[in-house]
């Protein structure tokens, strides 16, 4: 593997390349769109194992951090969804430059998921497919959800900083997420594209919403939700080996 | 004034097999010993809510040098390949890496810290290490005292005593009283359940044997303890009344925050957490114990013995 910095000086991101093991056959490299704050700490390791099984079957595979999160640069309140997006571009940049591939894919969860489709619209003759993991198709509810725990006045409050799950979260950052829709009209995803549900996910996509790409259900336990105490996630065994199909 | 931060990552190891990520001042040399922070738990390098990489910007600012990487199998390290069980492989693991720091970068004194698990890795590498010259313990295991009983007992008196709990939670009591008649642990709001049992004579042992070497013995420690393992410890002196004929009083700070939560998850409660370290590297002693450079640079002796 191989750890690295990338992007600019003034918006320097961290990522990690697992080279696709030689003799297996060697395939689009992926790009792995992480979920936001205690959700992308909970799923790392689910992500990790999706990425060292992408390696193992041949895959260039890159996990990278937005800005303002895990290891890149930036403050946790610098962090906006226009600039992930733009993020998740510079990582897909990153990824053809350090391969020499044509095309990759992209694997994102959660709020990856949505911003990997938003990102990947313009991108078609990069992106071979997006593989949308639990997206969130509703900022307003999955705002909402983040939110549960927090005392109501305070999260009614329209300025200041909430803690949020143990994230600074802006006023600005939350209407922009409360703003947050998948349509399928705009999404325009590469014909290779798949949606993974794997449990009832408040702001999450369910039968009959509008899709941008065939919806799969693969009932797992949801990585980005704490396993007992540990502080991280369990571990999806049926949705790694569908992930692991879809590569194929 | 702050110096700014730069940051490289690096894979460290005897099989370059465990990701670190180092934090240094972006101008200027390096002041005393290098800061180590081990995983809490199995989260990786980032810490809780990222708190690992907020204070390791923070000590760069100041002109420290910083290193928090992940433990063979957790967050992106590889698996150790050989048989040792996973507190020796944990330990050895730690060694390594300050092999491959001194290494690559000729450091040879280390403060290592960490929450949790990681507290008690830091104390216990440092109980066999003497590069360790300090330890920076957040949530570290501490075996109970007849004080944390009494203090347990009273708290959950006025906790039943409350009308709503009177209301919902007889049922709820009745089923705890049954639950532990009967052995059986509950998870419940006395917080997560705790890593280790510490009320056996065995563990209360190691742990006396590991302070001793480690602090009384050894360097400065820094005891940051919450409010969020409640069923771990309850007030601010229950490390010095667990091991009363050991003299840590003196070189251990603590810090009691009872209402900060095991993982810290307010900012504002982070930057308290994070100033408290800052001004405990600045006022210990660690700094004067980093060894004198081989060219007779101004860095003092660590003391004989």
């Amino acid at each position: 593997m191989t750890p690295l910095y990338f992007g600019t000086r003034d918006r320097r991101l961290f990522g990690l390349l697992r080279e696709g093991a030689r003799g297996a056959r060697r395939g689009a490299p992926v790009l792995l769109c992480p979920p936001w704050g205690q959700e992308g700490i909970r799923a790392h390791r689910a992500l990790r194992l999706v990425a060292r099984a992408a390696a193992e079957a041949g895959h260039d595979a890159f996990q990278f951090d937005y800005f303002g999160t895990g290891d890149s640069d930036g403050d946790c309140l610098d962090g906006t969804l226009d600039g992930w997006r733009t993020d998740i571009g510079t990582a897909i940049e990153e990824l053809i430059d350090s391969t020499g591939a044509r095309q990759v894919r992209v694997v994102g969860l959660r709020l990856g998921a949505t911003l990997a489709a938003q990102a990947c619209r313009e991108r078609r003759d990069e992106v071979g497919g997006v593989l949308l993991w639990d997206p969130v198709v509703d900022g307003a509810a999955y705002l909402r959800d983040l939110c549960r725990d927090v005392a109501p006045a305070q999260a009614a409050s329209a300025e200041g900083v909430l803690d949020v799950m143990g994230f600074p979260l802006t006023s600005a950052f939350r209407r922009s997420l409360e703003q947050l829709k998948l349509d399928a009209a705009e999404a325009r995803l590469p014909g290779r594209s798949l949606a993974i549900v794997s449990g009832d996910v408040p702001g999450g996509l369910h039968a009959g919403h509008v899709e941008p790409c065939p919806v799969e259900r693969v009932e797992d336990v949801a990585p980005w939700v704490e396993d007992r105490n540990l502080g991280a996630g369990a571990v999806p065994a049926r949705v790694l080996r569908r992930i692991a199909e879809w590569l194929e | 004034m702050s110096l700014g931060h730069a940051e490289s990552a690096v894979l460290l190891g005897s099989r370059s097999s465990m990701l670190a990520i180092v934090s240094r001042p972006a101008r200027g040399a390096i002041r005393g010993p290098v800061v180590v922070l081990l995983n809490a738990g199995i989260l990786h390098r980032v810490g809780p809510n990222r708190m690992y990489v907020t204070l390791a910007r923070r000590l760069a600012a100041e002109g420290r040098a910083c290193v928090r990487f992940d433990l063979s199998g957790i967050g992106d390290s590889e698996a150790r390949t050989d048989a040792m069980p996973p507190i020796d492989g944990s330990m050895a693991d730690i060694r390594e890496v300050l092999d491959s720091l001194a290494s690559k970068f000729g450091w040879k004194a280390f403060v290592l810290g960490g929450l949790c698990g990681g507290a008690n890795f830091a104390v216990m590498a440092a109980a066999i290490d003497r590069r360790i010259v300090g330890t920076i313990l957040i949530d570290p295991s501490i075996p109970p005292t007849a004080r944390y009983q009494r203090r347990r007992v009273v708290a959950r008196m006025v906790r039943l005593a409350h009308p709503r709990v009177l209301a919902n939670g007889l049922p709820k009591a009745v089923r705890r009283l049954r639950a532990r008649l009967e052995g059986v642990r509950l998870d419940d709001d006395d917080g997560p359940p705790i890593p280790v049992p510490l009320d056996s004579p065995e563990m209360h042992a190691y742990l006396r044997r590991t302070y001793r070497a480690a602090v009384v013995e050894g360097g400065p420690c820094l005891a940051v303890l919450t409010g969020g393992l409640p069923r771990q410890h309850n007030y601010s002196r229950q490390l010095f009344d667990a091991f009363p004929d050991l003299p840590l009083e003196a070189r251990t700070r603590v810090e009691w925050y009872p209402e900060f939560a095991h993982t810290v998850d307010r900012e504002s409660q982070r930057t308290v957490l994070i100033d408290a370290v800052i001004d405990w590297l600045a006022t210990s002693g660690v700094d004067e114990r980093v060894p004198q450079a081989e060219d007779g640079g101004a860095q003092t002796r660590p003391p004989p013995g």
